[in-house]
């Protein structure tokens, strides 16, 4: 670890030697296989989460076109632009690509780009299920949109109720697709939250203890453990309702036994810790951000892990809030009215504690902070009509119009997409080298923040009036008419916007000034480490022993004793993060990616036939002996 | 007797019916507070617990006596809706139980149910229960100005409970997505006085008047020899199908295809000749017609009101 200020002396140099030799060596072990073969068959959670990254923000931009679309068509009354099913492929499309293709796996892309090096380690753990995740979740997003491209995108919504998902009122195949793109996506982000949660717990740097842990693995903890627990829900869900459709079970035909709000159920159950799956992360986004550049640490430290864990808990507490129109008994319904108002207390703990540390810091207004005051501004004001729609009397009036869509614009990119693109901002140094440009920057966040409150503030209005959601039109004359022109034009800052932020991440790609390891002055161990890491993460691993290492002259030295010609990490401790044991980690192997392309011609085969189930899952098997195959001479991995 | 009194002495009896106004007692307030500041919707002069009381009495729970039974068909809009007609029974009760009871035959009488297509009649000042069922896809009933949308779902009964306090003509809709034509699945909401409400439904339990003059004649022929009663009922002619919208009274109508068009000569004609341009994805096929003919049959559709 190179320390800061050393003096220059003979023994400092000897040193200095003797770690340049050992990161030779690491890198030699830890290295991907040049060129192509490299690149298919890395295990390297950098390299995957880079990939994870980009591909996210590809959906994102595709389905805000798809949005655009929409507003477009929205633009006036009785518009005939786009027709009702191009419409209602256009809005299941857009929800559904922002929802399972873009806001959870972006969260965790970050996650698995950051995590190991925040948490000093040099890997994530299983390296090969990261891969196997990236690649399933990339032949999901791949065949949903090839299969909407064909005219067969989904049509019953991002929720697809039944029965109008069922195969009595959604036929042929487009229902299919989405399911099955459920099943991908839910793959690849149940692997993750495992390696999230193994490398959160055993693989901190010794030291770390879980009192002293950055907040952001804090909210990755809960939100991968979220993750366990709410996706299970939608997959069985979605299995049904495949089963439904394929071989003709009943588990959502009432006229045969079934129940519709079964689904409603399952859906939501998933569908509301969904929301903080996504927004959690971005909470530690937020933290990170708020402590550099406040130049202190996270005020409340304690208050903000507790008001962490509370939302973990209180969210499996509230999908009722989305059916309370269904007919369900009145008082089950004011249970989870408070549940839903409770959530609240956590996520304003948080808020003030932000507001000051900001204020009792040394705020530098670099774009990464002006997206958390965005953040800050947008997501109470969404949190604000998320109280009031918890209420169950005007929940009825609300529920299914332009204000939930308003409401939950505001909790969504407010609370998620401001601090992503402020992460973006924060470590894109760390990333690639180089920084993004400021003044683009600040355009880029005036002109969202513009954009955004310019979109979505008239729906709150056009919701009171009355316009539902899902429409593909509206008649004139019910005074909608100049609010939606106004959520048009703002919705085309917003993609002004985005433009500018591609253009920045492309132009700083070339010609960005270089970063240096540490930029922002920031606390956490990843600045500790060259900007890009090597493929290693750290020469030495890092002992820790403050929650601000790189804070304190004495926060952090380094371990030695690892193997250098083998994958080694060490093991910790889940609570104090003593060492423990060292662990040989796999390397890289073409294997997950061929489970995962096996995986994928399985699930799609099951779109069309049942016995792609049973003749699927042969190669699936092989695969899969394939990756597990001991190496000889070497531990199993 | 104070409202607190009455709310009091009925939470005691009918705990169970209004628990949900016992929780949130005031929750209804700021909806209605909103509106007003707002000035968006006309609501019911009161709104929350007291406005129940009424609706919870002894008589009324133990007995749902209804003076009459609406059903209110969506006009097949939605491609999803093939299979079945959205019914939206309506059962309209009387807050006072000695007038209840001597309409209390209605309810188990079909030939005294008023069957309509997306319009919905009420009398002002008196609690209308609307029960919900629904036989294909899931719907929701809303009407912004009434009240809040209660959700009609397969294989349940749900309960809407209005009182409306002003007259006048309110927009209704469909608030859950349903399918192809879901934003035009529209509901135009009369709210008359107790006359006028007794007038209309006395109109709308008649058959259809014979055709009086020749044009109308030949439209009525033309009318039974093409393909239009193999879906529609017209009460009084040989026409009894069930499964498009029936067409008794279709004049008396203010909008066409859920809302999608406003009811004249001219849009029945333009709707005639080609529904899937006016609303894509509608059950109504294009039957093919001559010019002549097609005058004809409109002719005869206009005096059905």
């Amino acid at each position: 670890m190179p320390t800061r200020g050393a003096p220059p002396s003979d023994e400092a140099r000897v040193q200095a030697d003797r770690l340049a030799a050992l990161e030779r060596r690491l890198d030699a072990t830890w290295r991907d296989r040049p060129g192509l073969a490299g690149w298919f068959t890395t295990v390297d959670h950098k390299r995957i989460g880079r990939r994870y990254i980009v591909t996210a923000f590809v959906f994102f931009v595709l389905g805000g076109a798809l949005a655009l679309a929409m507003r477009l068509q929205l633009a006036r009354p009785e518009s005939g632009l786009i027709g009702p099913d191009c419409y209602n492929q256009l809005f299941s499309m857009h929800g559904s690509s922002m929802m399972f293709l873009f806001a959870v796996p972006v969260m965790e892309a970050m996650a698995v780009y950051l995590v190991p090096l925040m948490a000093g380690t040099r890997n994530i753990a299983f390296p090969r299920l990261n891969a196997y995740s990236y690649w399933v979740y990339l032949l999901g997003g791949v065949m949903i949109y090839v299969a909407f491209a064909l005219d067969a995108g989904p049509e019953a919504g991002w929720f697809s109720y039944v029965p109008l998902a069922s195969p009595a009122f959604s036929p042929g195949k487009r229902t299919d697709f989405w399911a099955q793109m459920i099943t991908f996506t839910e793959v690849s982000a149940l692997a993750i939250a495992v390696e999230l949660v193994a490398t959160i717990l055993k693989l901190r740097a010794p030291g770390m203890s879980l009192a002293r842990m950055p907040l952001f693995l804090w909210s990755m903890l809960v939100t991968a453990f979220m993750i366990l627990f709410a996706m299970p829900a939608v997959m069985l869900a979605s299995s049904f309702l495949i089963s439904d459709r394929l071989v003709g079970t009943q588990f959502f035909n009432a006229a045969e036994g079934g129940d519709a709000l079964l689904w409603q159920h399952l859906f939501w159950f998933f569908g509301h810790p969904e929301v903080y799956i996504i927004f959690l992360p971005a909470l530690g986004m937020v933290s990170a951000i708020t402590a550099t550049f406040s130049r202190r640490p996270v005020f409340g430290y304690p208050y903000m892990v507790l008001a962490l864990v509370a939302t973990g808990f209180f969210a499996f507490g509230l999908w009722v809030h989305h059916m309370f129109a269904t007919g369900l008994p009145h008082l089950g319904n004011s249970f989870y009215t408070v549940a839903s108002m409770m959530i609240a207390l956590p996520s304003g703990v948080q808020i003030f504690c932000w507001i000051a540390t900001i204020g009792s810091g040394r705020p530098r207004f670099a774009t990464p902070l002006l997206f958390v005051l965005g953040f800050i501004a947008t997501f109470v004001l969404g949190g604000l009509t998320g109280v009031m729609a918890a209420s169950v009397p005007l929940d009825l009036q609300l529920h299914d119009t332009y204000f939930i869509v308003a409401h939950f614009h505001y909790v969504l990119i407010g609370g998620a997409v401001f601090p992503l693109l402020g992460a973006v901002y924060y470590w894109f140094p760390k990333i690639t080298g180089r920084r993004l440009d400021e003044r683009l920057g600040h355009w880029n966040f005036w002109l969202f923040f513009t954009g955004f409150h310019v979109t979505f503030f008239p729906m709150h209005v056009v919701g009171l009036l009355g316009m539902p959601r899902r429409v593909y039109t509206y008649p004139a004359g019910l005074g909608w008419e100049p609010w939606n022109l106004l959520s048009t034009a703002g919705a085309m800052l917003i993609g002004v916007s985005v433009v500018l932020f591609a253009a920045n991440v492309l132009r700083s790609l070339r010609r960005g000034v270089p970063a240096g390891d540490d930029p922002w002055g920031a606390p956490d161990l990843e600045w500790a480490t060259s900007s890009p890491p090597p493929a290693f993460n750290f020469a030495l691993i890092p002992a820790v022993r403050s929650s601000e290492p790189l804070w304190h002259a004495d926060g952090l030295s380094g371990y030695a004793g690892l193997a250098d010609d083998e994958r080694e990490v060490v093991l910790t401790t889940a609570v104090e993060a003593e060492p423990r044991v060292r662990w040989r980690m796999p390397g890289p192997s073409p294997w997950p990616l061929f489970a995962a392309l096996a995986t994928g011609v399985m699930f799609m085969w099951s779109v069309f036939s049942p016995w792609g189930v049973v003749w699927g899952s042969i190669p699936v098997a092989i695969a899969l002996t394939a990756w597990f195959w001991p190496e000889p001479g070497k531990a199993s991995p | 007797m104070h409202p607190l009194q009455v709310f009091e002495e009925h939470r005691q009896r009918f705990a169970g019916e209004c628990l949900q106004r016992l929780v949130l007692p005031g929750a209804d307030l700021p909806l209605e507070q909103l509106h007003r500041l707002l000035m968006l919707h006309p609501l019911p002069a009161h709104v929350g617990f007291v406005e129940v009381v009424p609706v919870a009495s002894g008589e009324f729970v133990g007995d749902r006596a209804a003076l009459f039974i609406q059903r209110v068909r969506h006009g097949k809009a939605c491609r999803a809706c093939r299979r079945g007609e959205l019914r939206v029974r309506i059962g309209v009760v009387n807050d006072h139980a000695l007038a209840e009871r001597t309409h209390a035959g209605d309810a188990s009488d079909p030939s005294r149910s008023v069957v309509t297509a997306n319009e919905l009649h009420l009398p002002v000042g008196r609690v209308a229960e609307i029960e919900l069922q629904t036989l294909d896809v899931i719907h929701s009933l809303w009407i912004p100005g009434l009240s809040g949308k209660q959700d009609l779902v397969p294989g349940r009964t749900n309960h809407l409970r209005v009182t409306p306090r002003r007259t006048g003509r309110l927009r209704g809709q469909c608030a859950e997505f349903c399918g192809l034509q879901h934003a035009w699945m529209a509901l135009d909401v009369r709210i008359d006085d107790e006359a006028g409400f007794a007038a209309w439904r006395e109109h709308q339990l008649r058959d259809a008047a014979p055709p009086a003059s020749d044009d109308a004649r030949a439209g009525a022929a033309a009318f039974a020899a093409v393909a239009c009663p193999l879906c529609h009922a017209i009460r009084g002619s040989t026409a009894a199908a069930r499964t498009g919208p029936d067409l008794t009274h279709l004049a008396s109508r203010s909008t066409l295809a859920a809302g999608a068009l406003p009811f004249s000569r001219a849009t029945l004609l333009a709707w005639l000749a080609d529904p899937q341009r006016h609303k894509p994805g509608a059950h109504m096929p294009r039957v093919p017609l001559d010019e002549a003919r097609r005058e004809r049959i409109v002719d005869y559709l206009m005096t059905l009101d």
